[in-house]
């Protein structure tokens, strides 16, 4: 076995047993690792229609099948569950130091079955792994928590930690889970799967080697990706404030081109995702006021304070990810911010800034800052909390919610301190917070019917900031995913930077320009490239792929070589997708298993335009998102009107043994 | 007849791609520098001057002359996925 370990550790947090088992060299060739092995296990384990808070649920930490091989940008760890969300799979990922911790300690997997009596962390180095007592640690935020481990866990070399904050010991549907000092993985409600497990953290110190089948081919493959990377740079005097220019002319141009992936990397290099705080409004990506305004309701005057520059004042230190030449992380200091509690964060990502933005008409970048932290702390995820509280704020503005319902707070749009101290009540669950912990789709079935409208959600989860009618295809994936609402699926932009036609036979080529009409179109070539998006984020995935390194273009990451010469397999990029579609398919059975009606994910109709705006860039666009999800889910061989992979998919992806419980 | 050059251009869709070809090529005349594709992208004024295109995945300048088979990048931006 080469770049993977080939066994998994399971923990009965019931019980207290840890065990290992062995995973067979055929399931990584299937499967890769990473979501591939989650999916793996937790359709064989979880019983269909189990509690996702209770003892049935399995809660999964993977790595990816390249992660410690030598290759670039392949860090990201994975957690799985079944989502409290959603209902359906659940999976987060993230960046940082977790994931090659996990196949340093000797496993590419941790899985996490039962309740625990008490609090808990799991320790793991080289010798073993066991169940610690957590209690003092209850309470206590992501960041603070992480550093008293490290204290208690010292060892050879600085362990490695994934830990919950109060949203998820306090049972937050919107919870994720920290690491490296508040980097989350935050979607799906994972955090609040580990929380009723009582699991507090996994500490990793292990230091064993990972190996590679042609370390030699991995590292020639590096060097030259990473020379590419560092020629890769803006210019000095390439401002912050020439990037709105940029969003208007996207916005009054007929014509979508191919760009140059190494030209993106040097835009994340400089700023980060931050590079569309003041791009994505003027040109409608961005959300605005609950999804149901425009740049007309947050103009030049509001969105020109988070100004990228702005943001990198704050800038004390550049960070990457393990193995990462691109480095888009870094850590602000905020000392002086508001009541001076915290004294650094991570630099906001552009999700944070557009949900505690844009979408709630606020222009105090002061307020992200602190809010960012907060939340970091907290343990929550900010997409899902910066879309509740626009929807308490419209609610509000309407008299659903009133003053009575948040003792006195006055939820007007844009109003940041009474957006920070109602987030404080959604992670400590009191009042008004407790209704609006759980998400948008929770909180309306409890308020009723007339809230619904205001509900943005897409089968139950609150969608990541860009708009599907900017982009159609990002808004067909928040429609189609087995975790819908997600942004980082797949794009036409993803799929244009990508370059994928130039690997995969089936995948639609793009020309060098054409008009943007065509992406909007519902045809076998747009769901064709849906279907690559799909199966290409399940091979990153897998593999613990980086999007930004997929925006530099496959012509330049080499994923498919990267597998190759670590595995020792010879597989077409072909060969890969055809992974990725299992992968896909299994996490849809796994919705399918689990009583998901794959119709009930398509986003709200205020994300599809079913009324159209009437402002703005996006004005007058509609999408047709029934008739792109029956054909997405044609291409992909699955029924077209239930979206229930047939058995004729299965049997072509081989899938059938696995479903029918037997051990492939 | 005049002697022209033929560089592959990568730039962002907000530019005016007419020039392009659907190869996602612009002919332009011999000893034409970055200046004068920019010009023919209607690159606005203010990103034009700031060096934001590589030839060759190095970065150009103005007055850099373009050789035939040279490719041009444009900055560019994901936005929107």
């Amino acid at each position: 076995m080469k770049g993977y370990c080939g066994k998994i550790l399971i923990v009965n947090l019931s019980t207290g047993e840890i065990g290992s088992e062995a995973i067979g060299d055929d399931i990584y060739e299937m499967l890769l690792s990473g979501v591939g092995l989650g999916a793996y296990y937790l359709y064989r384990h979880i019983p269909a229609m189990a509690d996702p808070l209770g003892p049935d649920n399995i809660l999964g930490f993977t790595s990816g099948l390249l992660t410690g091989s030598g290759s670039l940008v392949t860090g990201r760890w994975m957690v799985v569950c079944k989502s409290p969300l959603t209902g359906g799979w659940g999976d987060a990922n993230c960046g940082g130091t977790f994931s090659p911790a996990i196949k340093r300690c000797g496993y590419d997997a941790l899985f996490f079955k039962g309740i625990s009596a008490q609090p808990v962390y799991l320790y793991m180095d080289n010798h073993g792994a066991s169940l610690r007592d957590a209690a003092h640690l209850w309470g206590i935020d992501t960041v603070e928590s992480e550093s008293l481990l490290r204290n208690e866990c010292k060892a050879q070399k600085k362990p490695s930690v994934a830990v919950i904050g109060p949203a998820g010991e306090n049972g937050a549907l919107i919870s994720g889970i920290s690491n490296d000092s508040g980097r989350m993985a935050a979607r799906s409600g994972v955090g609040a799967v580990m929380g009723s497990k009582k699991l507090k953290a996994v500490v990793l110190a292990g230091s064993r080697r990972i190996a590679v089948h042609d370390s030699a081919r991995v590292k020639a493959i590096s060097k030259a990706y990473a020379i590419k990377i560092k020629k890769a740079a803006l210019p000095k005097i390439m401002k912050g404030w020439m990037l709105p220019l940029m969003g208007k002319m996207m916005a009054g141009s007929k014509n979508n081109a191919l760009m140059d992936g190494l030209a993106v990397a040097a835009m994340n290099k400089k700023w980060g995702t931050i590079a569309n705080n003041t791009v994505g409004v003027p040109n409608g990506d961005s959300p605005i006021k609950n999804w149901g305004g425009s740049v007309k309701d947050y103009g030049w005057g509001k969105y020109r304070h988070l100004n990228p520059d702005r943001i990198l004042r704050r800038h004390t230190k550049p960070y990457a990810c393990y193995a990462c030449p691109i480095g888009c992380g870094g850590i602000s200091a905020i000392q002086d911010v508001r009541d001076g509690r915290f004294k650094h964060t991570h630099k906001p990502e552009y999700e944070t800034c557009a949900a505690f933005g844009g979408l709630i008409l606020n222009s105090d970048l002061d307020a992200i800052f602190y809010i960012n932290e907060l939340l970091n702390r907290a343990g929550m995820d900010t997409i899902s909390a910066g879309g509740v509280v626009a929807f308490a704020m419209e609610c509000f503005q309407n008299g659903i919610i009133t003053k009575a319902d948040t003792a006195g707070l006055e939820l007007s749009w844009g109003n940041a301190d009474a957006v920070i101290e109602l987030l404080r009540r959604m992670i400590q669950r009191r009042g008004i917070g407790d209704l609006l912990a759980d998400g948008v789709k929770k909180a309306a079935e409890k308020i009723g019917a007339i809230a619904q409208p205001y509900a943005v959600h897409a089968g139950g989860q609150e969608p990541g900031m860009h708009d599907g009618k900017m982009d159609p295809l990002t808004g067909l994936h928040f429609s189609v995913e087995p975790t819908p609402g997600r942004h980082t699926i797949g794009a036409v932009v993803n799929y244009n930077l990508s370059r994928i036609w130039e690997f995969v036979s089936w995948a639609p080529k793009v020309p060098a320009k054409y008009p943007k009409d065509k992406d909007y179109a519902v045809n076998e070539e747009n769901a064709r490239k849906a279907k690559a998006n799909s199966c290409l984020k399940m091979i990153l995935d897998g593999a613990g792929g980086c999007l930004f390194a997929v925006l530099t273009g496959l012509n330049h990451w080499k994923i498919f070589d990267w597998l190759n010469a670590t595995t020792g397999w010879d597989k077409t990029p072909d060969d890969y997708m055809q992974i990725g579609m299992r992968i896909q398919t299994l996490r849809q059975m796994f919705n399918i298993k689990h009583g998901i009606d794959p119709k009930t994910f398509k986003m709200h109709d205020r994300m599809s335009g079913k009324t159209p705006l009437k402002e703005g860039p996006l004005a007058g666009i509609a999408l047709a998102i029934e008739p792109s999800m029956q054909s997405y889910w044609k291409e992909l061989g699955w029924d077209e009107n239930s979206g229930i992979p047939t058995q004729q998919a299965l049997d072509h992806l081989q899938l059938t043994p696995l479903l029918n419980g037997e051990v492939f | 007849m005049e002697r022209s050059v033929r560089v592959k251009v990568f730039a962002p869709a907000f530019l005016h791609l007419s020039a392009l070809d659907d190869e996602g090529y612009v002919t332009l005349p011999e000893g034409a520098d970055v200046q004068t594709l920019l010009k023919a992208l209607h690159m606005p004024m203010p990103l034009r001057h700031i060096g934001c295109c590589t030839v060759n995945a190095v970065r150009a300048k103005l007055k850099d002359t373009l050789k035939d088979g040279d490719t041009v990048s444009i900055l560019a931006l994901a936005a929107g996925g």
